[in-house]
């Protein structure tokens, strides 16, 4: 039987919702460059790669979603990069979420730690919910 | 903090790169991928993933003469969509006290599609709200 979908309803605040392993491997770097070829050169990390890798953790831990959600708005914090390779895990938590004119906001928040716990950058997703 | 200007940074969006977009972070809504799909929503088409843009900004900030280091904060609203064929441009100014950067993400027209404030410092594991509503 599949997962229910997160609906608004079943967000409590501060539930830690699920972790997410990851890692900048060589095919994340394929795909970078594909997209902005002004890194093609790098062979390092950098605090842009941190968003796409806090929309992976989201969209693995926070799975099914409704269909129809609007990303509003996002925070994010970057203390240290990750190492290419560095094994990279994400803690995703509810931290708000509130109705106002009738819309469903949802706000997650997301922490990033890497080899030994080290912090790598945290992150809050500001979500309109659709169901 | 020294002041010095963000310098533009521009990325010309088509489908190609929303698709590797989608692979690079497994997002593959149809709303970024599926025209016919697309058409049928509000958004009346195909949009780009907001945070392809967003990461825009981070570059802009990250290859100016005032980001040394990690330990920067950016945050922003998503306020437009952004379409195949759009050509954006991430840019930045200081704010009028000092304290950061504004930056924003516009279309070749000008129209903005994202909008926010980068700050040196501020980093801080996020918080459940202390001022959070119940639903209603």
């Amino acid at each position: 039987m599949s997962d229910p979908v997160f609906t608004f309803d079943r967000f409590i605040l501060g539930e830690l919702l699920g972790r997410n392993d990851d890692r900048v491997d060589d095919r994340f770097l394929q795909l970078w460059r594909a997209i902005y070829p002004r890194d093609a050169g790098e062979e390092r990390t950098s605090p842009a790669m941190a968003t796409a890798l806090v929309m992976r953790a989201y969209l693995s831990v926070v799975s099914p979603r409704p269909a129809g959600n609007v990303h509003a708005g996002q925070k994010v914090s970057v203390t240290n990069l990750p190492d290419l390779d560095e094994s990279i895990s994400t803690e995703l938590f509810c931290i708000d979420k509130e109705e106002r004119r009738g819309r469903k906001f949802v706000t997650f928040g997301a922490t990033a730690t890497g080899s030994g716990g080290r912090p790598l950058y945290s992150a809050e997703l500001r979500l309109i919910w659709a169901a | 903090m020294t002041h010095r200007p963000i310098a533009p940074i521009t990325l010309d969006v088509n489908a190609d790169v929303i698709r590797a977009y989608a692979e690079l972070t497994r997002d593959y809504n149809p709303i970024h991928l599926d025209e016919a799909f697309a058409a049928g929503t509000a958004m009346g088409g195909v949009i780009a993933h907001g945070t392809m843009a967003l990461n825009l900004i981070w570059q802009a900030l990250s290859a100016s003469p005032v980001y040394d280091a990690a330990g920067w904060t950016l945050e922003v609203r998503f306020v437009r969509p952004v379409r195949p064929g759009d050509r954006i441009t991430a840019e930045g100014s200081v704010l009028a006290d000092g304290t950061g950067y504004e930056m924003w993400v516009r279309k070749a027209d000008g129209e903005r599609v994202i909008e926010g404030i980068a700050t040196l410092g501020g980093c801080e594991a996020p918080q459940r709200r202390a001022s959070s509503r119940a639903a209603r």
